[in-house]
């Protein structure tokens, strides 16, 4: 079946110390598709987007609370580390390690103990032509990633993130600081990753939601009050005919 | 808008600080090599610096024994100090609780404020009958002075490593967390990396605190000008050997301490320019 849940979110409340930023949070992303996490900024798509890889355990003192299923298991019932091989990340900003193109790729393999050669050299080929960078960079896989443009940087991250076979990949901003060109080839990747995985994105831009994404997800906090789900369904009715008159105000910028 | 062409205050300031600066170290260079020189031409540079005996009284000024047992101190202690200094550094950064990690600042922090002579003494109270139980000899020698050496420049490794470490960017570290990586993972590839000219540069700085190091080498070293053949023996480096020798040194003698101060005075200066090589490569 095409419509499986993958990942299934619910009754989501996220606190920072004594301060709760997500309310009540619901809704689910269904395998291969491409989910919008849309607000304004301090919403907590962030937040909620490093709940799904448990990173954001690493950052503060931050608990969560509600059901986070990952094919129906609750993500806490994973090993955190075997769930961050299985739910990759892409940030706004395109940071590479500072070593050689063909290492940042092999350093996820590398991390569970693939030691190969003849192996690692298959799986970064097959994660740079994941990534649309295979033909680009196959001559220079041993120069220095830093050299790279913002965009390369960008699908580097995404090759690295492959090279792990996730299930998911969660992409916070990951166009945000890169030109339309760039953006327009991780749009076009995204969608071919649904083939193989299925995708999250926190975007600020609206035309990219409405583009990109087969679902989008609307938070937005009342003030002073965590944020909520205003609206979630399938991109084109949110967009084009949304239920609730804040989705409308916020997609057309007339607030947020 | 006119703008005033005098000096201001704060630049003459400066000016005059680093022309102080700049006139001093010129002049530090130039007594010394104009002390020293007169030895060179007499016994010929080559000889100075490869000649195996140096007895002054005898007329033999052979500075490769106190040359080699200078070099053998420096990569001795940096041997010992780099991977427990930078070690250190990692824990303090990245692995200790904050009131540990205070405490061991302060710590490494009185460390590098002890006088060396105290080192000495701790040399001569603690690893002296040490290397005498464990090594059989007097006790003065290589190892005291490379243990006490490593152990004074631990901070410095240290100091210099924590702050690279903390200045790798917080993406490096987000890279490997997110690809599940353990806290050791991404130490060691989202961290270290990116550190490791600082840390480079930080052992760099460390050797030429050793190799200029006088007062502790000098209590534990034993001060036997030969060729250093075995760690547990007595040896002699050349600071410990010019503070020794000048209280009496007459004549050639004299002078061929100044020679050996011009040779110091060169090995400190490459170092530090290979620090600066280093660093300034750093990204
Ligand atoms: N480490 C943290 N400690 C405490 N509070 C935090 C932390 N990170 C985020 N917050 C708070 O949580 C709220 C949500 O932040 P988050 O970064 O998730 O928002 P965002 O929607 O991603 O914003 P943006 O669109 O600007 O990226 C904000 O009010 C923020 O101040
Ligand atoms: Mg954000």
């Amino acid at each position: 079946m095409k419509t499986t849940t993958l990942l299934e979110v619910s009754k989501v409340n996220i606190h920072y110390g004594t301060n709760c930023v997500l309310e009540d949070i619901d809704f689910i992303a269904p395998a291969h598709t491409i989910t919008a996490i849309i607000g304004p900024s301090g919403c907590g798509k962030s937040t909620l987007l490093r709940s799904f890889n448990r990173t954001n355990e690493l950052i503060t003192k931050t608990r969560r609370t509600g059901d986070i299923l990952l094919e129906g298991r609750e993500i806490n019932d994973y090993d955190p580390l075997d769930l961050r091989a299985r739910v990759g990340m892409i940030f706004q900003k395109p940071a590479v390690l500072p070593t050689t193109i063909y290492e940042n790729v092999a350093v996820g393999p590398r991390l569970y103990g693939t030691r190969k050669k003849s192996e690692l050299d298959e799986i970064v080929e097959e994660s740079l032509t994941g990534a649309s960078l295979w033909k680009e960079l196959k001559d220079r896989l041993h120069k220095r990633a830093e050299q790279l443009s913002g965009g390369q940087k960008q699908r580097l991250a995404i090759a690295r993130t492959l090279a792990l076979k996730p299930e998911i990949i969660l992409f916070d901003e990951a166009t945000a600081s890169l030109d339309p060109i760039s953006t327009q080839k991780i749009e076009d990747l995204m969608h071919r990753l649904k083939e193989t995985t299925t995708i999250i994105i926190a975007t600020h831009n609206m035309k990219q939601a409405a583009r990109a994404s087969d679902n989008t997800l609307f938070l937005m906090a009342e003030e002073g009050e965590p944020s909520r789900v205003v609206e979630f369904g399938p991109t084109e009715l949110i967009f084009t005919n949304p239920k609730v008159e804040k989705t409308e105000l916020y997609i057309t910028g007339r607030f947020g | 808008m006119k703008r005033s062409r005098r000096v201001s205050p704060t630049q003459a300031v400066l000016f005059m600080m680093t022309l102080i600066s700049v006139v001093g170290l010129a002049l530090i260079f130039f007594f010394v090599i104009r002390e020293g020189y007169p030895i060179f031409s007499k016994v010929g540079l080559g000889k100075f610096l490869l000649g195996r005996e140096w007895l002054p009284t005898r007329g033999l000024f052979g500075a490769l024994p106190l040359i080699l047992t200078s070099l053998m101190l420096v990569v001795g202690s940096v041997l010992v100090a780099t991977p427990l200094g930078v070690g250190l550094a990692i824990y303090m950064v990245e692995y200790s609780p904050r009131p540990v990690r205070r405490f061991l600042k302060t710590i490494v922090e009185l460390l590098a404020g002890i006088p060396s002579v105290i080192f000495g003494f701790f040399g001569i109270t603690v690893f002296i009958p040490l290397t005498r139980h464990y090594f059989g000899s007097s006790g003065f020698g290589l190892i005291p002075a490379i243990v006490v050496l490593a152990i004074m420049i631990l901070p410095t490794i240290t100091a210099v490593s924590g702050d690279a470490i903390r200045a790798v960017p917080r993406e490096n570290r987000l890279i490997v967390q997110a690809l599940g990586g353990t806290r050791w993972q991404t130490v060691r590839r989202g961290v270290l990396p990116s550190a490791f000219r600082g840390i480079i540069t930080g052992t760099i700085l460390a050797e030429g605190r050793a190799i200029g190091e006088t007062m502790a080498v000098l209590m534990v070293l034993g001060n036997a000008p030969m060729m250093p053949k075995a760690l547990n023996q007595p040896a002699a480096a050349m600071p410990s050997q010019i503070a020794l020798d000048m209280a009496y040194a007459t004549g050639d003698h004299r002078v061929a301490l100044f020679a050996l101060g011009a040779v110091l005075l060169v090995f400190a200066a490459v170092l530090i320019f290979a620090a600066r090589r280093v660093g300034r490569q750093r990204r």
